[in-house]
């Protein structure tokens, strides 16, 4: 298993995991000195757990360019490792909503506080906009889906069911496809720092209005409790499940993670007859 | 895909059109819950009329489906089949006798869909053990308390096994017995697995006690 960080301007997953100062990283392959992913694996105190950090970025420009983004996507999906988990950082930039369409899984976590659920919200409808742009064919329907990103478009699309609309009226089949990629867009949504029973339903409530104004539903996948020791394994710089299994965090991680195998399982099922299941990247 | 005002009433509650009556009963709570004024899930996304008319409609489709004859009609005018046996079940549902005024058993069982209850089935409770399943059975400790009339604090003695935070053993027992029966936990191998480590604890406390008197 390897944990890729691609917060390339706030990396800082290789400190959770108790690696100090990797000795190569992701910004070697973004500065081209490195063209194979692979490369860049570093052990972790972990085992079986390998990290591609996210250090020693070019301050001057730590993002990729468009062609090595591409390629650094490319690469992600193809990397030799039984899972692979990317550590996403925060906000809508392109690459982070690619960096996540990518993964045949997106796990969003919020807090039930106003502001991350409407950082939730944002991202998610960024998201979508941005799966569904590259899931369109026709030239007329990707404008329309452009113009639709902008919240204050002259047309008056508000939401992606009123796009949806906008694209049957131009193109039925394009509608169909719209319909198709909303249905196979789920993202997974865990709800973290749960205090009360009240914290838990967010999930549901989140996945419900989800559905109710963007059309497609993400899956909430679980919540995970306030846990001071997820707070003190951060300064000890251990994942918390090393530090005590027994922990509630702990407990409610695990189950996450079954859950999401669980998932997979499901899908691959169902996705059977065509092969592989999909790939988001075009 | 349609937006909410052309939605039917199963849309509306995310329901199937086979739906019974226990389901859209336990459907209700949970999409409503997501409309409430103050509900972190509608922020920034549905103003405070956008969500009361989502209320309005979701009132109204809870309202037709559960009544037998109303739905009927409903169905008709929607055009679909009533493949659905909702009758029987639903009186033995109602006939129930409810120990507790609260509403509880809301989102209770897509919680219990969402998490699979392998720590429960071992049966060895402790207080963090105890609040996990209340939280997955969507259970808050002052409804506990409303039930039981034990104070909240220890309520959350008992959730945070802060066995000296606990009168003696004998109230403690009655507390932790109550709070298990009131989430729906098994109160004898609740108590009986929870009192074993409050005593073991206790006594430990009394032996370190003990030394330091000595030394």
């Amino acid at each position: 298993m390897v944990a890729v960080d691609v917060d390339l301007e706030g990396a800082n997953l290789h400190t959770c995991l108790g690696v100090e100062s990797p000795r190569v990283s992701l910004a070697d392959f973004v500065a081209q000195r490195e063209d194979d992913l692979g490369k860049l694996m570093v052990k972790t105190p972990i085992d079986g757990l390998q990290i591609i950090a996210g250090t020693q970025a070019n301050l001057a420009s730590a993002q990729p360019s468009h062609l090595r983004r591409v390629r650094l996507v490319r690469s992600l999906r193809k990397l030799e490792a039984d899972y692979v988990v990317v550590d996403l950082g925060a906000g809508t930039h392109l690459s982070v909503l690619d960096y996540f369409l990518v993964g045949d899984d997106g796990l969003v976590v919020l807090r039930p506080e106003p502001t991350s659920v409407e950082n939730a919200y944002t991202f998610l409808r960024a998201a979508f906009y941005r799966r569904l742009r590259l899931a369109m064919v026709g030239h007329g329907v990707r404008q329309l889906v452009t113009q639709a990103m902008d919240q204050r478009n002259e047309k008056g699309i508000r939401t992606p069911i009123d796009l949806l609309h906008e694209i049957e009226a131009l193109d039925p089949v394009e509608g169909k496809r719209f319909v198709q990629t909303m249905r196979e867009f789920r993202p997974r949504l865990v709800v973290n720092e749960v205090r009360t029973a009240e914290d838990v339903k967010l999930g549901f409530s989140v996945s419900s209005v989800c559905k109710k104004y963007f059309g497609f539903e993400p899956e909430y996948l679980g919540y995970v409790n306030h846990d001071e020791l997820a707070r003190r394994s951060v300064g000890l710089r251990r994942p918390v499940i090393d530090v005590n299994e027994e922990a509630d965090a702990s407990i409610y991680l695990n189950r996450i993670a079954r859950k999401l195998l669980a998932i997979r399982e499901r899908d691959q099922q169902a996705a059977a007859p065509t092969g592989r299941g999909r790939t988001p990247e075009r | 895909m349609k937006p909410i005002e052309d939605q039917d009433h199963y849309e509306v509650l995310e329901l199937p059109y086979s739906a019974r009556l226990e389901d859209i009963k336990r459907a209700y709570p949970i999409v409503r819950a997501a409309y409430e004024e103050e509900s972190l899930a509608t922020y920034s996304l549905f103003g405070p009329d956008e969500s009361e008319l989502i209320r309005e409609r979701i009132d109204v489709a809870y309202r037709v489906l559960t009544d037998d004859d109303a739905r009927r009609v409903y169905d008709e005018k929607i055009g679909i089949e009533a493949g659905y046996t909702s009758s029987e079940t639903a009186i033995a549902v109602d006939s129930e006798p409810s120990e507790a005024s609260v509403e509880i058993v809301s989102a209770l069982d897509a919680l219990d869909e969402m998490d699979d209850l392998e720590d429960e089935e071992s049966g060895d409770w402790d207080g963090p053990m105890l609040r996990r399943a209340r939280m997955r059975r969507g259970i808050e400790i002052d409804q506990i308390s409303d039930i039981t009339k034990i104070n909240p604090t220890y309520l959350r003695a008992i959730e945070e096994s802060a066995y000296h935070d606990l009168p003696a053993a004998v109230y403690t027992r009655g507390f932790v017995i109550a709070y298990s029966r009131t989430i729906g936990v098994d109160p004898q191998s609740a108590g009986r697995s929870f009192m074993a480590k409050f005593e073991e604890a206790r006594s430990e406390g009394r032996r370190s006690r003990l030394l330091s008197l000595r030394r």
